[in-house]
């Protein structure tokens, strides 16, 4: 096994590896928790 | 110097070793190399002097002459050099000798090396491609003039500088089928890219350097990013699969609980307090899907919170329903979500009470506007309440996970697909033909 598949081996373990850890976790960075109505800028229709 | 002259050819002595050497252009020559020793003589002087001794020019090469090697097994040693070149590049040729098997070219050009052989039977000829032992060799260089410009060392046919041949090239990554053709014969040599492990080992050379965006690859040069593209694809796919199926097994959601509230168009805010909901694992996410079926030429801002009932700590989130409709001169329009769904990650386990404060904005012209003086804005009466519905499930799905990691699995082999292109891009621009495309691109991730 060359060097760079045992390199990019490890690189999907670990990713495989945080997925697992945030899964079982319930966690993810693009959650909508912490959002308020103070985000939101403009109400009403876009149509022109 | 001694020198005599026999019509227009004068015979001159090399002032190095002793040798005659005809001097065809005399009075047009200026420097000359010794066929004996390789000397290059100045000529036009009156005293022809040495400009360069052999020995210090063959010290300039690489692999000095004598220099011995083993290149795939065999045991070579370098006997001859030529410099040569197309009027474009210039490349350098070793003769190679062993005794028991003959001859080989070791070639260097842009600091690789090939080792080529010469053919003993003519390729077969396959549309534009010619065939070697079921190999296939595309078209790259087509009769180019190939000139000899410098040379020292033995060789096995008469060989001078000014030399010339026709040739033509046919390429597979990692292999060039060169054809040379002249007045007198046509001969087949097919050169093998060398790793630079080989060749660094094999003659001790300065390590070729690995290429980079803006140099030019060798015409046969493999791709070095195909190699790793090929190795990484099943580990890629691999290591989807195993994220999908944690996607589904971690994705669940537990039993729904169902809470609801009224809410008066362009009234009050109205908070209301539901509840318990109870989370039993260490950490969960919680999905909160809000649901404002009525909804209409208006929108509502509803902001949810888990509050834990032992702690305090409060989770929020928000979620806008609108909907918007009308007729224009394209016809009927309509806009907005009725319906969100929130997920809030990584709650604590404990028991949280749901607060929800929820307000109602109504838009446009319907109903009866009256102006508010409290508020200092338009209200209007007699609308319906509307419905703000939530259902609260244990558990979420985060899509966007899978996707991200997704992303960080595919970027590697992304990022090589690129240099690939890239790399094919450099090469396939100096092939005598049209632009490189997708098909190139390809060609270029076969094995060699």
């Amino acid at each position: 096994m060359s060097r760079s598949i045992f390199l990019y081996a490890l690189w999907c373990l670990g990713v495989l590896g945080l997925f697992l850890a945030a899964s079982s976790q319930g966690y993810s960075p693009f959650a909508d928790g912490a959002r308020s109505a103070a985000v939101h800028g403009a109400y009403g229709p876009n149509h022109k | 110097m001694p020198a005599d002259e026999s019509g227009s050819v004068r015979m001159v002595a090399c002032p190095a070793c002793g040798g005659s050497i005809a001097l065809r252009a005399a009075g047009y020559t200026v420097s000359l190399a010794c066929e004996y020793c390789g000397s290059l003589i100045d000529v036009a002087h009156p005293d022809a002097r040495i400009i360069t001794r052999y020995q210090e020019a063959q010290a300039s090469l690489a692999i000095p002459l004598g220099t011995r090697g083993t290149v795939r097994g065999v045991e070579w040693e370098a006997i001859g050099w030529l410099e040569r070149t197309d009027g474009w590049a210039s490349w350098e040729e070793y003769l190679l000798f062993n005794p028991y098997h003959g001859y080989r070219w070791l070639i260097a050009q842009n600091g690789q090396w090939s080792l080529g052989t010469l053919l003993t039977a003519t390729p077969r000829h396959d549309g534009p491609d010619y065939l070697v032992d079921g190999r296939r060799f595309s078209p790259f260089y087509n009769y180019n003039t190939a000139r000899v410009t410098r040379l020292f060392g033995e060789f096995y046919w008469r060989v001078k500088v000014g030399e010339e041949v026709q040739a033509s090239d046919y390429v597979r990554p990692g292999f060039m089928l060169s054809e040379e053709r002249d007045e007198r014969e046509r001969s087949w040599t097919l050169s093998e890219w060398l790793r630079p492990a080989e060749i660094v080992e094999a003659f001790g050379v300065d390590r070729p350097i690995p290429w980079l965006p803006g140099m030019t690859p060798l015409a046969h040069q493999p791709s070095p990013f195909a190699a790793r593209i090929k190795g990484w694809w099943p580990i890629a796919a691999a290591t989807v699969l195993a994220l999908f199926v944690m996607l589904m097994l971690f994705g669940g959601t537990g039993e729904p609980q169902r809470f609801s509230l009224p809410v008066i168009p362009d009234g009050p805010a109205v908070s209301q307090t539901f509840g318990p909901v109870v989370i039993s694992s260490r950490r969960q996410a919680v999905t909160l899907a809000v649901r404002t079926p009525n909804v209409d030429q208006g929108w509502v801002d509803v902001d949810v919170s888990l509050v834990n009932r032992r702690t305090q700590d409060s989770y929020d989130a928000y979620a806008l329903n609108e909907h918007y409709s009308g007729q224009d001169s394209d016809g009927s329009w309509s806009e907005g979500a009725r319906g969100q769904t929130l997920k809030v990650a990584s709650l604590p386990a404990g028991t949280y009470d749901l607060v929800v404060d929820a307000q109602a904005h109504h838009w446009g012209s319907t109903g009866n506007w009256n102006w508010d003086q409290a508020s200092g804005t338009y209200k209007v009466e007699g609308l319906p309440p509307v419905d703000v519905s939530i259902k609260v499930m244990c558990g979420a799905r985060f899509a966007s996970n899978f996707f991200f990691a997704l992303l960080l699995v595919l970027l590697p082999p992304l990022l090589m697909l690129a240099l690939h292109i890239m790399f094919e891009n450099a090469r396939l621009e100096q092939k005598d033909g049209g632009p490189a495309d997708a098909s190139d691109w390809i060609k270029g991730m076969q094995s060699s």
